[in-house]
């Protein structure tokens, strides 16, 4: 069994409502409310969830862009709350983020090789050749033509930044990818062949990937494990094949039937495993 | 039913910019039946926001230049008519309800008022009605039909909505209340752009299902816009497929995805991720 | 398939953009103005017709002599050529703008970028002493200095920069507040890199626009500034050329004797005038990609 890569621990994150003038007291928004996993390495592990279901919140902690209100989240068995400086350095070595909008997401006044290798001047990987050499192996990975690295984000299409941000999130061999719905802001045409790049990468080099979507579809050919967050809460979870063939809950229901999906044997499939 | 609604005939248009003039629409053809939905299907750079867009004369001819075509309404082109004309036939002839319910309602309005003034104002040739002004009680038919459409958008507690303003509604209630406010004229054609892609994927499903029920029962007809395959295979009876500015496949709905005859229709739907 | 994966753009941007400043003639004309008063101020040696003029030679046998073939400019009451001193007088003033504006962008930009970035007490420190150096009106803060200082033309700059760095704070600070909430900068953080490596090489390019813009604009306004201040006698002393100071000097003789101050007076227009143009047009330039 390969070994546990992350871990949530009864994890919540609670925010101060607003307050209102007539009560005194702020209501608590439980963003996160006692959610509990594990993912081991080389795996898919796909959250599944509307909008206000928290998943977005749980990549925070997981990035330490938001600190938990309470419990434990253990990457490869250290909690990371207890993490300082140096040991923080290291910690975001090893845990890297792909967004969601590409173009947000590079700086537009940074050619392409700036923004791949910026992870490596900040953690200071070899001396600038070695650089130059780790970016155009990294734009080779993401089949991208070399050129391309003296490129402005503004003169790459949307698929393209994506790859770009990829390749940063890999380039310096992290274990754990955070993918915030990398593919949502993207062409369907252009959806399949990231998913195709991302698997691929995962098994050259063995990559953990934490994958927050609301595309079921997607999930159904990406990921190996999935939860379905709801209100903050997890409502089920277990392995995508199963959560496709036997659903529990009434909200995973819910999600399933509102895929829309282009065959009657698929539609009927759905009807059929979610009464 | 096959009597043509909406006809664009040989569209094109190019557009002015720093790198030259560049031809976007190219010789498009699309048309509507009376009383039919029909989808145009395209990703990003197709040209199918141009396209519909153009329809409603929200296309500056500066920086974009209208080359050829014309787009054939009841036996008018929308393409030579006046400001005036234009008046009286957005929002109540044509209406159109765009992508991001964010941003499409006027904050400082309530919902109530916003709805009224399509009531009393569209359509009318000049927009001071002193008329309307005057009479207070054409204000509660105004609210009347607000009330009725918002009823039939399956909105909880319309008439507490009314009052609402846009910054309290979530972004579910704001889209139907977009769609609501595009149908308060009965217009003869609804453009929908891509509604509600901003949206959860739930609550998409069931407006994209209301609105359908909606057009069919007033007899309305509808272009419906959209990436999502699965979604035009739902909703329309005759799609259009676009791609750079062409129409590259256009049938029946059926036709479309079970004998696709483009390369890049038999693309885009090998693309689409599988249930089973 | 659809090739959706292929470039989108391929000219560059600041090719575009140097398109769109030559298109606009008023943007041109702006330009022509400032280069014509480097190429003054470079070569006013060979320009002048007399060089003496501008450094103190005096010939009462030539006073306030009216503008004519040998004298375009007149001379003033000292028997000087107006037209020389004028020419000589072009290096006082760019020397003012190039140096007070180099002293604001240096102190001000740094303060406005940590002030953004950093936020909280920080901010509120940096940003509170930014308001009481703008509470004070520039030309009166620039006149108390001077006057605590001996009146000179080095210490007219510095008692400018004390009222010119605020500005570029303020403009640093509310464009860092706006950056710093791109996706790009929170997925720089996620990387690793240090607050400081973010405020100075992520942020600070993307300032760069408004910080150019806001250069270009404020050079011809520092002149004036350093005029007026000359005017006062709180700048140059005579018998140095500077514009301001020069108009002081014909003061007496007007309205008769006109030449001494209105030419100078003229200069600064056409100079405020010029940088004020091609400030416009490099903000338009920019406003339209961006």
């Amino acid at each position: 069994m390969e070994e546990i890569i992350l871990e949530f621990q009864n994890v919540k994150k609670h925010f101060k409502g607003s307050q209102s003038i007539r009560n005194g007291t702020a209501p608590l928004v439980k963003a996160v409310d006692d959610v509990s996993f594990q993912i081991r390495k080389g795996k898919t592990f796909a959250v599944v969830g509307e909008s206000g279901s928290g998943k977005t919140t749980m990549a925070k902690m997981i990035m330490k862009f938001e600190e938990l209100s309470e419990g434990k989240i253990l990457v490869k068995g250290t909690d990371i709350s207890t993490l300082k400086s140096q040991e923080l350095k290291t910690y975001r070595k090893n845990v890297q983020m792909v967004h969601q909008d590409p173009t947000s997401s590079l700086n537009p006044r940074k050619t392409i090789r700036e923004v791949i290798e910026e992870p490596l001047i900040v953690h200071k990987y070899g001396n600038a050749d070695a650089r130059l050499e780790k970016v155009r192996r990294l734009i080779e990975v993401v089949e991208l033509p070399e050129s391309y690295i003296n490129r402005y984000p503004h003169q790459l299409s949307g698929g393209q930044k994506q790859r770009v941000g990829i390749a940063r999130a890999i380039a310096l061999n992290s274990e754990l990818i955070v993918l915030d719905e990398p593919t949502s802001a993207l062409d369907v045409s252009v959806q399949s062949k990231i998913i195709e790049l991302l698997n691929h990468i995962q098994q050259e080099f063995h990559l953990t990937y934490f994958f927050i979507t609301h595309d079921l579809a997607l999930v159904r050919n990406f990921a190996d494990y999935a939860i379905v967050m709801q209100l903050g809460q997890l409502v089920e979870q277990g392995g995508v094949k199963d959560l496709f063939e036997r659903p529990q809950n009434d909200y995973t229901k819910r999600l399933l039937r509102s895929i829309p999906v282009l065959s009657l044997a698929e539609q009927d499939y759905l009807e059929r495993i979610t009464k | 039913m096959s009597e043509k609604l909406l006809e664009i005939k040989h569209l094109e248009i190019s557009f002015k910019t720093d790198e030259g003039i560049i031809p976007t629409i190219k010789d498009v053809s699309i048309h509507v039946n009376k009383g039919e939905t029909i989808t145009v299907v395209g990703e990003s750079g197709s040209g199918k926001t141009v396209t519909v867009r153009s329809i409603l004369g929200l296309v500056p001819a500066p920086p974009a230049i209208y080359t050829t075509g014309e787009i054939m309404f009841e036996g008018k082109d929308l393409l030579k008519a006046s400001d005036e004309n234009w008046r009286t036939i957005r929002g109540s002839e044509i209406s159109m309800v765009f992508q991001d319910p964010m941003t499409a309602l006027n904050p400082v309005f309530t919902i109530g008022d916003q709805m009224a003034n399509i009531y009393l104002y569209q359509g009318k040739k000049s927009t001071h009605s002193k008329l309307a002004k005057r009479k207070k009680n054409l204000r509660k038919d105004a609210d009347a039909r607000s009330l009725e459409l918002l009823e039939k958008m399956s909105l909880p507690n319309p008439a507490a909505l009314l009052k609402r303003y846009p910054f309290e509604l979530s972004g579910g209630m704001k889209q139907r209340i977009i769609i609501a406010m595009a149908l308060i004229k009965t217009p003869k054609l609804l453009i929908a752009d891509e509604p509600g892609t901003a949206l959860d994927v739930t609550v998409q499903a069931s407006i994209n299902s209301e609105l359908k029920r909606l057009v069919a029962e007033e007899g309305i007809s509808m272009i419906y816009i959209t990436h999502n395959l699965s979604v035009a295979r739902q909703l329309g009876e005759r799609t259009y497929v676009m791609q750079y500015g062409r129409v590259i496949e256009e049938g029946p709905t059926d036709e479309v995805f079970l004998n696709p005859k483009n390369q890049y229709t038999k693309d885009l739907i090998k693309a689409l991720p599988r249930i089973i | 398939m659809s090739n959706a994966d292929t470039a989108v753009k391929s000219i560059s941007n600041n090719k575009k953009m140097l398109k769109r400043l030559f298109k606009n003639k008023m943007t041109i004309l702006g330009l022509i103005i400032v280069l014509f008063i480097i190429f003054c101020a470079v070569f006013a040696s060979v320009l002048a017709p007399y060089p003496e003029a501008a450094t103190g030679s005096i010939d009462f046998a030539k006073m306030n002599l009216k503008p004519s073939s040998t004298n375009w400019f007149g001379t003033d009451e000292i028997g000087r050529d107006i037209f020389s001193r004028v020419i000589y007088g072009t290096r006082y003033s760019l020397l003012m703008g190039v140096v007070v504006i180099t002293i604001a962008v240096v102190i001000g930009v740094p303060l406005g970028l940590i002030a953004g970035y950093w936020g909280g007490k920080v901010n509120s420190i940096i940003m509170r002493v930014t308001d009481v150096f703008l509470a004070v009106p520039s030309l009166i803060l620039a006149m108390a200095v001077a006057a605590i200082l001996k009146p000179n033309l080095m210490n007219s700059m510095i008692a400018i920069s004390f009222g010119w760095w605020p500005w570029f704070t303020r403009l640093v600070q509310a464009e860092t507040l706006k950056i710093k909430n791109e996706q790009f900068i929170i997925s720089s953080e996620g990387i690793g890199a240090s607050k400081w490596r973010i405020a100075f090489f992520e942020i600070l390019p993307n300032c760069l626009p408004t910080i150019i813009v806001k250069i270009s604009t404020d050079i011809g306004f520092v002149i004036l500034t350093g005029a007026s201040l000359g005017f006062l006698g709180l700048g140059a002393q005579p018998p140095t050329p500077e514009w301001g100071t020069m108009i002081s000097e014909g003061r007496n003789y007007l309205p008769t004797v006109w030449w001494p101050s209105t030419f100078p007076g003229l200069a600064i227009l056409v100079t405020v005038l010029g940088f004020s143009l091609l400030g416009d047009g490099i903000r338009d330039a920019f406003d339209v990609r961006m």
